[in-house]
């Protein structure tokens, strides 16, 4: 190992990773995959999950966003006023910031910490998309994040997760598994069929929305890599955000299908997981973009990691 | 398609070159085994570790093996290899990142680390190359096996040959002295249970059953004493509940205050007492 290679590790040791939000005001909506993309493209954000929440009392989710900030209320009441003329709508964005470069920002009563990344992040997205006055930026900003990871924890609770930020954790230490999946300590890795595998599809139906078990080819996924973009659209559209809350898109299937490598090089252990239902058949419990890909590349066998929940 | 007898250890092991690792009691046949056999690896990384070994154990599993990983209480991970249409377990990884518990002796949690950062390499080849292999030291080697030979020989007579194996390495070695040094230094015996059916355990149980059946037989006397005394107290606090009643129904308040006054004082004085006498 040279000394370029232990710097870098002893860098990344050093390192603060935490978890924060971003979170998009209704008249930024119509910025949203813009401003997406800009996350996706920092090396040192993770994006976890992405939730549409509707606001039913503007003045109250305002007092919650601002009430652990720096500023007393008081003082923002002003700087907020304009988010009481927007969409009742909003977009959470969590994710994990992988380089979290803390320090003290403001003056006085007002001295905080914060991460100059995400300060940078919101700046570049504020002066591309807040709303314009003779060409000049407007302070009303589209977009407003976390300062420290007690925020977002605090957001998180007022979502309805229980655990704050625990919501992340792992369900399994040692391998890689999607932190939304039930905490399972035995898992099996096996080669099947791949048409033994079935996965679930969020349905709506006399008004609910209900998952239901189709096979790979019913999938939108599968149906957009056959050429039906717009069924794998419109399929985000309406669940994305409600019980669709990780980072997909259509983009990212493409790219998946154009570097499938299960199983090889650094996604050796990047396995898809399923839960056995019966003698031979799997229910999927994370990979339905990966299994798809596979399966329209004329895989007919695959590895999986069968955990036992 | 190439189809697999047995697990290569050896393609494990070079893919665990560049992790920190030692392989406790390293057998012998290696990188030969019998079915059902297993190794002992202390880890530095437990998921690192892990993730190199399943990244190998994929090509077995695309032949049909199956492999079951599962998580011990205390952070550890068996991997276990189930050859193609067997239900008995081929072999198994068993990672550690900790000691064990022992039941017959302390041993620190940092002797852990210690073990893996004096680690030895021997080195070896396999068919992809030369590669590294990581074992105890020589001194941690000794200890270890100091340390299972105390934990395991009054169920395991045969461990004996552990302080066979140390007692032959030391010798007139001069690193005896070293090899003491570290056992006291992150070893302690425990105390250990009297075993009531051998000849030891029957004289020294019996004479410790003679001397707590005196003992047994005081704490008996004592509670007697306090059962009676409790009795007789009882008794006098009902004869005042009566007076009192007589003098506070009968007469004016303060002549039944002021026959009662000796008997509530005597009332206290005994109570005193009985909280002296019993501590």
């Amino acid at each position: 190992m040279d000394l370029i290679e232990v710097k870098k590790i002893l860098r990344r040791r050093m390192i603060i990773s935490r978890y924060d939000y971003l979170l998009i005001w209704g008249h930024g909506l119509q910025h949203r995959d813009e401003i997406l993309n800009l996350l996706r493209q920092d090396e040192d954000i993770e994006i976890l999950k992405i939730i549409k929440h509707q606001i039913n009392d503007m003045v109250r989710f305002v007092d919650v966003v601002y009430s652990y900030d720096y500023a007393p209320i008081e003082h923002l009441r002003g700087k907020t006023k304009y988010l009481l003329d927007t969409v009742p709508e909003v977009i959470f964005v969590f994710f994990r910031n992988l380089n979290a470069e803390e320090s003290f920002v403001g003056e006085g009563e007002f001295r905080h910490i914060e991460c100059r990344n995400i300060k940078r992040l919101k700046e570049t997205i504020r002066d591309l998309y807040n709303p314009k006055t003779c060409g000049k930026r407007t302070e009303h900003h589209v977009v407003h994040a976390s300062d420290n990871e007690m925020q977002t924890d605090v957001m998180l609770k007022y979502l309805g997760f229980e655990s704050g930020t625990g919501v992340f954790a792992r369900p399994n230490f040692v391998v890689d598994a999607p932190y939304h999946l039930a905490s399972f300590r035995v898992f099996e890795l096996k080669i099947v069929s791949i048409d033994k595998v079935i996965c679930w599809i969020p349905h709506r139906e006399n008004g609910q929305i209900n998952p239901r078990p189709v096979s790979i080819e019913e999938t939108p996924h599968y149906k957009a890599l056959s050429g039906h973009d717009e069924e794998y659209k419109k399929y985000f559209e309406e669940y994305g955000g409600i019980l669709l809350t990780d980072d997909q898109y259509l983009e990212k299937l493409r790219k998946i299908y154009g570097n499938i490598s299960y199983l090889t090089g650094e996604y050796a252990t990047n396995y898809i997981i399923a839960r056995e239902v019966e003698d031979d058949k799997f229910y999927i419990l994370d990979g339905t973009h990966r299994i798809s890909s596979l399966k329209k590349s004329g895989i007919d066998k695959i590895v999986i990691m069968i955990a036992r929940i | 398609m190439k189809s697999f007898e047995k697990i290569a250890l050896d393609d494990f092991f070079v893919e665990l070159s560049d992790e920190k690792y030692v392989i406790v009691k390293f057998p012998g046949t290696f990188p030969d085994y019998l079915s059902g056999s297993d190794v002992d690896l202390y880890c530095l990384d437990m998921k690192a570790t892990v993730n190199k070994l399943l990244s190998v154990s994929n090509r077995y599993v695309e032949h049909g093996y199956r492999v079951v990983v599962s998580t011990k209480e205390d952070g550890g991970v068996y991997i276990d290899f189930f050859a193609p249409e067997n239900e008995r377990i081929d072999f198994r990884f068993d990672l550690h990142q900790s000691l064990p518990n022992f039941e017959r002796v302390h041993v620190r949690p940092a002797y852990f680390f210690s073990i893996l950062e004096n680690s030895i390499s021997i080195q070896r080849d396999a068919q992809s190359g030369k590669y590294d292999l990581y074992l105890p030291s020589k001194l941690d080697d000794l200890v270890l096996r100091y340390i299972e030979y105390i934990e395991w020989y009054e169920r395991r007579p045969d461990k004996i040959k552990h302080l066979d194996y140390i007692l032959e390495k030391i010798g007139n070695d001069p690193d005896l002295k070293k090899f003491l040094d570290k056992l006291h230094l992150y070893t302690k015996p425990k105390l250990l249970d009297v075993p009531p059916d051998t000849h030891f355990g029957r004289s020294i149980l019996a004479e410790y059953n003679e001397k707590n059946k005196e003992t047994r037989k005081e704490v008996a006397d004592l509670r007697q004493m306090i059962e009676n005394f409790n009795r007789h107290l009882d008794e006098i606090n009902r004869n005042i509940e009566v007076m009192r009643a007589f003098f506070l129904d009968s007469k004016p308040y303060t002549v039944g205050k002021f026959i009662l006054t000796p008997f509530i004082l005597v009332k206290r004085a005994i109570r005193k007492m009985g909280k002296i006498i019993l501590g």
